[in-house]
Protein backbone atom coordinates (compact mmCIF):
# COMPACT_ATOMS: atom_id res chain seq x y z
CA UNK A 1 0.00 0.00 0.00
CA UNK A 2 1.41 3.34 -1.00
CA UNK A 3 -0.07 6.53 0.40
CA UNK A 4 0.99 9.51 -1.62
CA UNK A 5 0.40 13.18 -1.19
CA UNK A 6 3.35 14.35 -3.27
CA UNK A 7 3.16 17.04 -5.88
CA UNK A 8 0.87 16.09 -8.74
CA UNK A 9 3.73 16.28 -11.24
CA UNK A 10 5.75 13.83 -9.14
CA UNK A 11 2.87 11.37 -8.88
CA UNK A 12 2.25 11.42 -12.63
CA UNK A 13 5.95 10.99 -13.38
CA UNK A 14 6.25 8.10 -10.93
CA UNK A 15 2.97 6.29 -11.47
CA UNK A 16 2.02 7.31 -14.99
CA UNK A 17 -1.26 8.65 -13.69
CA UNK A 18 -2.87 10.82 -11.07
CA UNK A 19 -6.27 10.03 -9.62
CA UNK A 20 -8.22 12.57 -7.61
CA UNK A 21 -11.60 14.05 -6.85
CA UNK A 22 -12.26 17.34 -8.58
CA UNK A 23 -13.10 20.46 -6.63
CA UNK A 24 -14.84 23.57 -7.89
CA UNK A 25 -17.67 24.24 -10.32
CA UNK A 26 -15.75 25.46 -13.35
CA UNK A 27 -16.30 22.19 -15.25
CA UNK A 28 -19.95 21.70 -14.33
CA UNK A 29 -22.07 19.93 -15.46
CA UNK A 30 -19.47 17.38 -16.54
CA UNK A 31 -17.49 17.42 -13.28
CA UNK A 32 -19.24 18.01 -9.99
CA UNK A 33 -17.62 19.60 -6.95
CA UNK A 34 -15.95 16.97 -4.75
CA UNK A 35 -18.06 14.17 -6.18
CA UNK A 36 -16.45 12.97 -9.40
CA UNK A 37 -13.12 11.21 -9.74
CA UNK A 38 -10.76 11.93 -12.60
CA UNK A 39 -7.72 10.12 -13.94
CA UNK A 40 -4.97 12.28 -15.38
CA UNK A 41 -2.25 10.73 -17.53
CA UNK A 42 0.88 12.19 -19.16
CA UNK A 43 0.47 14.00 -22.45
CA UNK A 44 2.06 12.59 -25.58
CA UNK A 45 2.49 15.25 -28.23
CA UNK A 46 0.35 18.34 -28.44
CA UNK A 47 -3.13 18.64 -27.06
CA UNK A 48 -6.09 18.73 -29.41
CA UNK A 49 -9.11 20.99 -29.36
CA UNK A 50 -11.71 19.73 -26.85
CA UNK A 51 -9.13 17.80 -24.79
CA UNK A 52 -9.49 18.40 -21.06
CA UNK A 53 -6.09 18.94 -19.49
CA UNK A 54 -4.54 19.67 -16.11
CA UNK A 55 -2.16 22.63 -16.18
CA UNK A 56 -0.56 25.28 -14.02
CA UNK A 57 -1.94 28.78 -14.39
CA UNK A 58 -1.00 31.71 -12.18
CA UNK A 59 0.09 29.45 -9.37
CA UNK A 60 -2.98 27.21 -9.47
CA UNK A 61 -3.77 23.80 -10.88
CA UNK A 62 -6.66 23.98 -13.35
CA UNK A 63 -8.50 21.25 -15.21
CA UNK A 64 -10.21 22.87 -18.18
CA UNK A 65 -10.97 22.23 -21.82
CA UNK A 66 -8.84 23.29 -24.78
CA UNK A 67 -10.95 25.64 -26.88
CA UNK A 68 -8.21 26.84 -29.20
CA UNK A 69 -4.86 25.39 -30.25
CA UNK A 70 -2.31 28.02 -31.25
CA UNK A 71 1.17 27.36 -32.68
CA UNK A 72 2.90 28.15 -29.38
CA UNK A 73 0.16 27.95 -26.76
CA UNK A 74 -3.43 27.00 -25.93
CA UNK A 75 -6.60 28.77 -24.91
CA UNK A 76 -8.46 26.93 -22.15
CA UNK A 77 -11.94 27.41 -20.79
CA UNK A 78 -13.95 25.61 -18.14
CA UNK A 79 -17.28 24.24 -19.35
CA UNK A 80 -19.03 26.46 -16.80
CA UNK A 81 -16.80 29.52 -17.22
CA UNK A 82 -17.28 32.74 -19.12
CA UNK A 83 -13.61 33.70 -19.18
CA UNK A 84 -10.74 31.81 -20.78
CA UNK A 85 -7.10 31.25 -19.86
CA UNK A 86 -4.72 32.27 -22.62
CA UNK A 87 -1.00 31.81 -23.14
CA UNK A 88 -0.88 28.33 -21.62
CA UNK A 89 2.14 26.57 -23.10
CA UNK A 90 3.03 22.90 -23.39
CA UNK A 91 5.41 23.38 -20.46
CA UNK A 92 2.48 24.38 -18.27
CA UNK A 93 0.48 21.27 -19.15
CA UNK A 94 0.81 18.47 -16.61
CA UNK A 95 -1.49 15.83 -18.01
CA UNK A 96 -4.65 15.05 -19.90
CA UNK A 97 -7.98 13.73 -18.66
CA UNK A 98 -8.27 10.02 -19.44
CA UNK A 99 -11.11 8.75 -17.29
CA UNK A 100 -14.02 10.20 -15.34
CA UNK A 101 -15.90 8.30 -12.64
CA UNK A 102 -19.34 9.35 -11.40
CA UNK A 103 -19.79 7.17 -8.39
CA UNK A 104 -19.35 3.61 -9.62
CA UNK A 105 -20.01 4.59 -13.22
CA UNK A 106 -17.19 5.34 -15.63
CA UNK A 107 -18.10 7.93 -18.26
CA UNK A 108 -17.49 6.98 -21.87
CA UNK A 109 -15.21 9.73 -23.14
CA UNK A 110 -15.17 8.18 -26.62
CA UNK A 111 -18.94 8.03 -26.96
CA UNK A 112 -21.12 10.10 -29.26
CA UNK A 113 -22.97 11.58 -26.29
CA UNK A 114 -19.81 13.06 -24.82
CA UNK A 115 -18.71 14.44 -28.23
CA UNK A 116 -22.09 16.10 -28.65
CA UNK A 117 -21.82 17.53 -25.12
CA UNK A 118 -18.41 19.17 -25.55
CA UNK A 119 -19.16 20.50 -29.03
CA UNK A 120 -22.43 22.08 -27.85
CA UNK A 121 -20.78 23.42 -24.70
CA UNK A 122 -17.99 25.05 -26.68
CA UNK A 123 -20.25 26.33 -29.45
CA UNK A 124 -22.60 28.03 -27.00
CA UNK A 125 -19.80 29.73 -25.05
CA UNK A 126 -20.56 33.22 -26.43
CA UNK A 127 -24.26 32.88 -25.74
CA UNK A 128 -23.66 31.67 -22.18
CA UNK A 129 -21.27 34.53 -21.52
CA UNK A 130 -23.77 37.09 -22.84
CA UNK A 131 -26.57 35.58 -20.71
CA UNK A 132 -24.38 35.48 -17.59
CA UNK A 133 -23.37 39.13 -18.04
CA UNK A 134 -26.97 40.17 -18.67
CA UNK A 135 -28.09 38.37 -15.52
CA UNK A 136 -25.33 40.09 -13.57
CA UNK A 137 -26.46 43.51 -14.78
CA UNK A 138 -30.10 42.74 -14.01
CA UNK A 139 -29.17 41.65 -10.49
CA UNK A 140 -27.21 44.84 -9.89
CA UNK A 141 -30.15 46.91 -11.17
CA UNK A 142 -32.55 45.08 -8.86
CA UNK A 143 -30.24 45.70 -5.89
CA UNK A 144 -30.33 49.45 -6.55
CA UNK B 1 -14.63 -2.52 11.21
CA UNK B 2 -15.69 -0.06 8.49
CA UNK B 3 -14.08 2.00 5.77
CA UNK B 4 -14.00 5.63 6.81
CA UNK B 5 -16.67 7.69 5.07
CA UNK B 6 -15.38 9.56 2.04
CA UNK B 7 -12.90 7.03 0.67
CA UNK B 8 -13.67 4.91 -2.39
CA UNK B 9 -11.81 2.17 -4.24
CA UNK B 10 -11.43 2.48 -8.00
CA UNK B 11 -9.93 0.15 -10.60
CA UNK B 12 -8.00 2.56 -12.77
CA UNK B 13 -5.79 1.56 -15.70
CA UNK B 14 -5.19 -1.85 -14.20
CA UNK B 15 -4.43 -0.49 -10.71
CA UNK B 16 -6.47 -0.37 -7.55
CA UNK B 17 -6.51 3.17 -6.23
CA UNK B 18 -8.31 4.70 -3.26
CA UNK B 19 -9.29 8.34 -3.47
CA UNK B 20 -11.13 10.71 -1.20
CA UNK B 21 -14.51 12.11 -2.24
CA UNK B 22 -16.79 14.70 -0.67
CA UNK B 23 -15.59 16.42 2.49
CA UNK B 24 -12.73 13.93 2.89
CA UNK B 25 -11.18 15.33 -0.31
CA UNK B 26 -10.61 18.67 1.45
CA UNK B 27 -8.02 17.15 3.75
CA UNK B 28 -6.68 14.29 1.63
CA UNK B 29 -5.58 15.09 -1.92
CA UNK B 30 -3.32 12.14 -2.55
CA UNK B 31 -4.00 8.67 -3.83
CA UNK B 32 -3.54 5.30 -2.22
CA UNK B 33 -2.34 2.51 -4.45
CA UNK B 34 -3.39 -0.94 -3.32
CA UNK B 35 -2.08 -4.29 -4.48
CA UNK B 36 -4.52 -7.14 -5.18
CA UNK B 37 -4.45 -8.42 -1.59
CA UNK B 38 -5.00 -4.99 -0.08
CA UNK B 39 -7.83 -4.37 -2.56
CA UNK B 40 -9.43 -7.69 -1.58
CA UNK B 41 -9.19 -6.65 2.08
CA UNK B 42 -10.71 -3.25 1.29
CA UNK B 43 -13.61 -4.87 -0.61
CA UNK B 44 -14.13 -7.33 2.23
CA UNK B 45 -14.32 -4.55 4.79
CA UNK B 46 -16.80 -2.71 2.55
CA UNK B 47 -18.96 -5.85 2.58
CA UNK B 48 -18.77 -5.95 6.37
CA UNK B 49 -16.66 -9.11 6.55
CA UNK B 50 -14.43 -9.93 9.50
CA UNK B 51 -10.67 -10.46 9.16
CA UNK B 52 -11.21 -14.22 9.22
CA UNK B 53 -13.94 -14.07 6.55
CA UNK B 54 -11.75 -11.89 4.32
CA UNK B 55 -8.98 -14.42 4.75
CA UNK B 56 -11.35 -17.23 3.72
CA UNK B 57 -12.36 -15.29 0.61
CA UNK B 58 -8.73 -14.74 -0.36
CA UNK B 59 -7.89 -18.41 0.16
CA UNK B 60 -10.80 -19.36 -2.10
CA UNK B 61 -9.59 -17.04 -4.85
CA UNK B 62 -5.84 -17.54 -4.61
CA UNK B 63 -3.63 -20.56 -4.08
CA UNK B 64 -2.25 -19.48 -0.71
CA UNK B 65 -1.88 -21.06 2.73
CA UNK B 66 -4.35 -19.76 5.26
CA UNK B 67 -1.66 -18.73 7.73
CA UNK B 68 0.12 -16.64 5.07
CA UNK B 69 -3.16 -15.07 3.91
CA UNK B 70 -4.18 -14.26 7.49
CA UNK B 71 -0.84 -12.57 8.18
CA UNK B 72 -1.22 -10.50 5.00
CA UNK B 73 -4.79 -9.52 5.83
CA UNK B 74 -3.86 -8.50 9.37
CA UNK B 75 -0.94 -6.46 8.06
CA UNK B 76 -3.16 -4.59 5.59
CA UNK B 77 -5.86 -4.00 8.19
CA UNK B 78 -3.23 -2.69 10.58
CA UNK B 79 -1.81 -0.29 7.96
CA UNK B 80 -5.26 0.95 6.97
CA UNK B 81 -6.16 1.46 10.60
CA UNK B 82 -2.91 3.27 11.39
CA UNK B 83 -3.51 5.64 8.50
CA UNK B 84 -7.08 6.33 9.55
CA UNK B 85 -8.94 4.64 6.72
CA UNK B 86 -10.75 2.17 8.97
CA UNK B 87 -13.07 3.01 11.83
CA UNK B 88 -14.69 0.67 14.35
Amino acid sequence: MEIREDKIEEMIARDGMYVCTTSGISMKPMLRDRRDTVVITPVSGRLKKYDVALYRYKGKYLLHRVVKVLPDSYVFCGDNCITCETGVTDDDVIGVLSEVWRGEKKLNLDGAGYKLYYRCRTATFGMRRACRRLMGKLKSLIKR
Amino acid sequence: MKIKKGFVLRRVMGNYVVVAVGEASRSFRGMIKLNDTAAAVWKGIEKGLSTSEICDAICEEYDVERSVALADVEKVVSELTENGFITD
